[in-house]
């Protein structure tokens, strides 16, 4: 299982770069942004704007994960698909299951490091203009988008290890089905009661995971 | 030295929706042994190929691979096992020096000698990476991924494709020294069915309806016979093909090649019954090529 690990992060390494670059960056921005808003209005009228009227200072962290979800998931399928490649890994000495959810693993171990630092930033940020208050607020806000994330990177890896065409197609309706839910409402604590039943819907897209690699192997396969 | 079977098919049935592409087909390859599998495009060979690797799951019937069925292979099985895909594929990603350390962790006796005795001769640094080589450079890499492995059976897919002259002799002299020293059991399948001739000690013919000859080359190189007769003496008609000619083809110069596996009385015989006159017939000697094309058709 390590040698996994290692072909991963091979494999990995250059979009996980790319992609830390681009959260210390969009970082960078938020803060400045933020800051910015503080340098033209008091900030007694920011917190009004924020405890009130709901006004998101950070709603650009909206589909960022969204989009790294995306990214992460077609760099590390795109390549096993990519002239049946992923027929190396399926006959390496390990049962199909155990090495399609190492793979997934590996993924969204991958994908709890940019999303955790998406959280760090924002709480960061938060934590610097606001009162402490507001960054519980904010980080249970923005949880939902970190799903979205999670659930583009699982139905991307649905989809792309799905040989079928049409079945294929459904994967992306459901994916974006699930992704909808998570975006449903852009209100503060709008996700409070229904978080763990969101969380629950999404990880179950890991399993079904197995389905397209099983496909895949019997005869999807190029 | 034969011994039991590493491979076994009996009575394998696979569609493709309505068109069936092997209707009972059944073959055995003994330990040891290596065998080619040669058919023209659309008999089913790449179907075959791909249920004995285990990458498609027969409609009916059984196919058994060191003993497992082919497409739900046990791990200590998957590890007795080395495939070549088709267009050599590879973890384009990795380096020479990675692609070892990835592969020797799945495989406890990995053959670090023969890994590096093939690659050392590309001459490549270790930090070279599989996407920036050549297929040939990359066809050598993936063999000796496979060798280093040290399985029992080898299942090769059209290792000759995209790779030049002096890549598939390199190729194939590593492989026939391989397989010969180490007493291999090798199923492969060629295009360059020439290559065939120095490799395999026994061949599977498939051909279009599901027919199937499975013999040893020696013999089928020593029964089956081309014969020729010359423009000159080719009536309008040509001679049916049947139970002693087993094919009959009009050459570019107006003559006309006849496959039998019948010596040349018996030809003579069949020929005069059709009215042929058999006199200027003459045989032929034969490359396993010709034998090939002479035995399935040109078409």
């Amino acid at each position: 299982m390590p040698a996994l690990f290692y072909k991963e992060w091979l494999k990995l390494r250059p979009v996980l770069a790319l992609l830390i670059a681009g959260t210390l960056a969009f970082s960078v921005y938020l803060f400045l942004s933020v800051r910015h808003q503080f340098r033209i209005e008091h900030a007694e009228m920011l917190y009004y704007q924020a405890n009130h009227i709901g006004r998101l200072f950070y709603e650009d962290l909206r589909y960022v994960p969204l989009v790294t979800g995306v990214i992460l998931a077609v760099a590390q399928i795109l390549p096993e698909v990519q002239r049946g490649r992923l027929r190396l890994s399926l006959h390496l000495p390990i049962g199909l299951a155990p090495l399609v959810l190492a793979h997934l693993l590996i993924g969204l171990a991958a994908l709890g490091v940019i999303l955790a630092l998406d959280l760090a930033v924002l709480a960061l940020t938060i934590g610097t203009f606001f009162p402490a208050a507001f960054v519980a607020s904010a980080v249970t806000t923005a949880l939902p988008w970190m799903l979205a994330g999670v659930a583009a990177y699982l139905g991307g890896a649905l989809a792309l290890l799905e040989p079928d065409r049409r079945v294929q197609a459904a994967n992306l309706v459901v994916t974006a089905g699930v992704v909808w839910l998570c975006h449903l409402s852009r209100q503060y604590g709008a996700y409070d009661h229904a978080l763990w039943g969101l969380a629950g819907l999404v990880a179950l897209m890991a399993p079904a995971v197995l389905l397209p690699a099983h496909r895949f192997r019997d005869g999807g396969g190029r | 030295m034969t011994h039991g079977a590493a491979i076994t098919v009996d009575g394998l049935i696979h569609r493709y929706g309505p068109r069936t592409i092997h209707d009972g087909l059944g073959f055995q390859v003994h330990e040891g042994r290596i065998l080619g599998l040669l058919g023209k495009n659309g008999v089913g060979k790449t179907t075959l190929i791909k249920i004995l690797m285990g990458f498609l799951a027969p409609s009916a019937g059984t196919c058994r691979v060191l003993g497992e069925p082919s497409h739900a292979l046990s791990a200590a099985t998957k590890r007795r096992i080395g495939l070549v895909f088709e267009g050599h594929l590879a973890y384009d990603f990795m380096s020479i020096r990675e692609v070892e350390r990835f592969f020797s962790a799945w495989y406890p006796k990995w053959r670090r000698d023969v890994f590096h005795d093939l690659i050392d001769r590309l001459g490549l640094p270790l930090t070279h990476r599989i996407r920036h080589m050549s297929e040939g450079q990359r066809s050598q890499v993936v063999l000796g991924v496979v060798m280093a492995q040290d399985p029992d059976l080898l299942i090769l897919d059209d290792y000759t494709m995209g790779l030049d002259a002096g890549y598939r002799r390199l190729f194939l002299d590593y492989l026939i020294h391989y397989a010969r020293a180490g007493r291999k059991t090798v199923l492969v399948t060629s295009h360059v069915v020439q290559d065939m001739e120095r490799l395999v000690d026994d061949v599977i013919f498939l051909r279009r309806g599901g027919r199937v000859l499975h013999t040893s080359l020696a013999d089928f190189m020593a029964t089956f016979r081309h014969y020729h007769l010359p423009h000159e003496a080719v009536p309008h008609a040509l001679p049916d093909a049947g139970e002693t000619l087993h094919a009959v083809e009009r050459e570019a110069d107006g003559g006309v090649s006849i496959f039998a596996f019948h010596d040349r009385a018996t030809v003579d015989a069949a020929l005069r019954r059709q009215a042929v006159d058999p006199s200027a017939l003459e045989e032929r000697a034969m490359t396993l090529e010709d034998a090939f094309v002479g035995y399935t058709g040109r078409y």
